[in-house]
């Protein structure tokens, strides 16, 4: 009787956590559920007037991967949403802080990084999915016989290092593979140097940005198989991401800001060669015509198209949360309802 | 004077209390400055976890190691060219030069020639000791008294007895404050090769802990930095007081030279 008793007691125990989890699981809100879209009134043409100065922080260095928003600001898009935009490039980390901090009002960040920044309660939000696949991917030359993620077991692989997008991405990579790092030769932190490593043959492959640094390994070595992340994982890429403050205060000129963007972008993916050309206004390297950045553009492109630009999928948040969980970078899952936002982008007709 | 002695705990004390003044008021948000007790939290986390002792190990090996590299190679080549002007005529320009490069802008070429493992970080640090160090031996031993030299000829001293007991007595001081300066350099070099491209250290940390924005580990590791840094200071002062006794200098009111 009484044995009977302990087992009823367990299995009564065993019932309740089954339904607390499953109760949690029903009462954790939907990624990008909790923003509403605020009372404004139809967007007017404000490039007649008086434009705001406005610092839209970029986290890397003038590229001809950033060029929707170039044509964006050369066609005068920006202006007509009241803005007289300048473009800052830095430490994407920083830009994201001083967006929570309110020091900068927009940037264009990495969604794991929101998830990370939001779970430390910095209050910024992403409203616009520039990069529909994660732009991170595994670079290898052609003698490597590297050509899908099983193929890196037992070989060296060199990552920028163990942090970021291109850390979270190949993590990501292993885990749909059923990979753990055991399985690799190695993992050798190399910086962003993956051209000097795979030429060196310091290391078998690399983890890099797939639009432009497999182009330059094959300018300075050999060619190479690439294996997008984005094959294997939906990883919320980079975007534009506002703070809380702007949102609630302004969001005007966050809907400004994100059909700005929206029509640079979709611009950019009709005509590249026109993009291009608009991109050597920002871009004080790039030569009038570079085969290697004009690949370095086509390729973007190819991470850059949608059904409905700038939408962000409420699943690729969670499954992007969830791999930072697996990877201890997160202790738990955080609520990502009001981490993201769709409700700024411009009916669908007008992507056309 | 023992007030002197409490003046520097006293400005600790007194920055700790505005520090804490700050976030108390919520002042800044603590993803920019958290409050004393989250970093003091953060601190015995990583420490009880055995990270921290387990990056102060890595990193402090590397200073070290890198230090005892730098010194050497510029306490030798410093020597030759106090010696010989005419080598110092040669090599200048490629010592300016090379000091002229930014240590950041080779640092990832070093972890292609070296690897990403501890050698890449002591020839990092190496670098930037040797300069400091070695413009101090050339002024060093460029400050030797003529009149001592000659002394020493008359006395029919030989190479090794004159090196021994004039020049390198003599030089001591400025080699001791050359020592100083790299001592503490030696901790911003290991730092910036950990920053390229590491697995462990205590600059790795603080990269790790950036990426996931967590500020109170960042601050836990810039504090040990500075205690490390502070450490090899006093280190060398104290190894300088030992061997400038016999010097017996009335004692200088600032630390810087003491």
């Amino acid at each position: 009787m009484k044995r009977f008793t302990v087992a009823l007691f367990m299995l009564a125990v065993l019932a309740g956590s089954f339904g607390a989890v499953w109760a949690q699981d029903d009462d954790t809100p939907e990624p990008c559920s909790a923003i509403q879209l605020p009372e404004m009134g139809e967007p007017e043409d404000l490039s007649g007037g008086e434009l705001r100065p406005l610092t839209l922080f970029l986290g890397y260095i003038p590229n001809v991967q950033f060029a929707p928003l170039y044509v964006a600001a050369a066609k005068g898009y920006f202006a007509e949403a009241g803005v007289d935009v300048r473009f800052e490039y830095g430490d994407e980390n920083i830009g994201l802080e001083r967006i929570a901090a309110g020091e900068l009002q927009f940037g264009v960040m990495g969604g794991e990084q929101v998830v990370l920044a939001r779970a430390r309660e910095l209050p910024v939000v992403y409203v616009f999915e520039w990069y529909q696949r994660f732009a991170v991917g595994v670079v290898a030359p052609v003698d490597k016989g590297i050509v899908a993620p099983e193929d890196m077991a037992g070989r060296v692989i060199g990552i920028p290092g163990r942090y970021g997008a291109s850390w979270t991405g190949f993590v990501a990579l292993l885990n749909a593979v059923g990979m753990t790092e055991a399985d690799l030769g190695g993992i050798e932190p190399i910086g962003f140097a993956a051209t000097e490593a795979i030429c060196a043959g310091r290391v078998d492959a690399s983890v890099v940005y797939v639009s432009n640094e497999p182009e330059q390994i094959r300018k300075a070595c050999s060619e190479v198989n690439v294996i997008p992340v984005a094959d294997y994982a939906d990883l919320v890429a980079n975007g534009l991401v506002t703070g809380e403050t702007t949102l609630a205060e302004e969001p005007e000129l966050v809907r400004g800001m994100v059909w700005a963007f929206a029509r640079g972008l979709a611009d950019a993916i009709a005509d590249p060669q026109e993009a291009y050309e608009l991109s050597r206004a920002y871009v004080e390297a790039l030569d009038e015509d570079d085969p290697l950045q004009h690949k370095v553009l086509e390729n973007s492109i190819a991470l850059w198209e949608a059904d409905q630009i700038g939408y962000t999928d409420p699943a690729s948040w969670t499954f992007t949360m969830q791999t930072l969980v697996d990877m201890d970078l997160l202790d738990a899952p955080t609520d990502l309802s009001g981490a993201c936002t769709n409700v700024f982008l411009p009916p669908m007709e007008a992507d056309e | 004077m023992p007030w002197r002695w409490l003046v520097s705990p006293l400005v600790a004390l007194a920055l700790l209390g505005l520090w804490y003044g700050v976030t108390a008021a919520d002042l800044l948000p603590a993803f920019m400055l958290p409050a004393p007790g989250d970093v003091f939290e953060a601190f015995y986390e990583a420490l009880e976890a055995g990270s921290l002792p387990y990056h102060i190990g890595v990193t402090l090996q590397e200073v070290l190691l890198g230090l005892a590299s730098g010194l050497g190679v510029a306490l030798s080549l410093g020597y030759l060219l106090a010696k010989f002007p005419l080598f110092e005529r040669i090599l200048a320009p490629y010592i300016v030069g090379l000091q002229a490069v930014p240590i950041v802008a080779i640092a990832p070429l070093l972890i292609i020639w070296f690897g990403s493992g501890t050698q890449s970080k002591i020839i990092t640090c190496a670098l930037i000791v040797f300069f400091p160090m070695l413009i101090n031996t050339v002024v060093g031993m460029r400050q030797v008294e003529p009149d001592l030299r000659d002394l020493m000829r008359a006395l029919n001293a030989t190479r090794w007895q004159t090196f021994r007991y004039l020049e390198v007595p003599a030089a001591l001081p400025v080699l001791l404050g050359g020592l100083k300066v790299s001592a503490t350099l030696s901790v911003i070099g290991a730092v910036v090769g950990e920053f390229v491209g590491a697995n462990a250290g205590l600059g790795f940390m603080i990269n790790s802990a950036r990426s996931v924005f967590d500020t109170p580990t960042v601050y836990v590791a810039v504090f040990t930095l500075t205690l490390m840094a502070l450490a090899l200071y006093g280190l060398v002062g104290s190894l300088e007081r030992r061997l400038l006794a016999w010097q017996r200098r009335r004692e200088q009111p600032g630390s810087f030279a003491s």
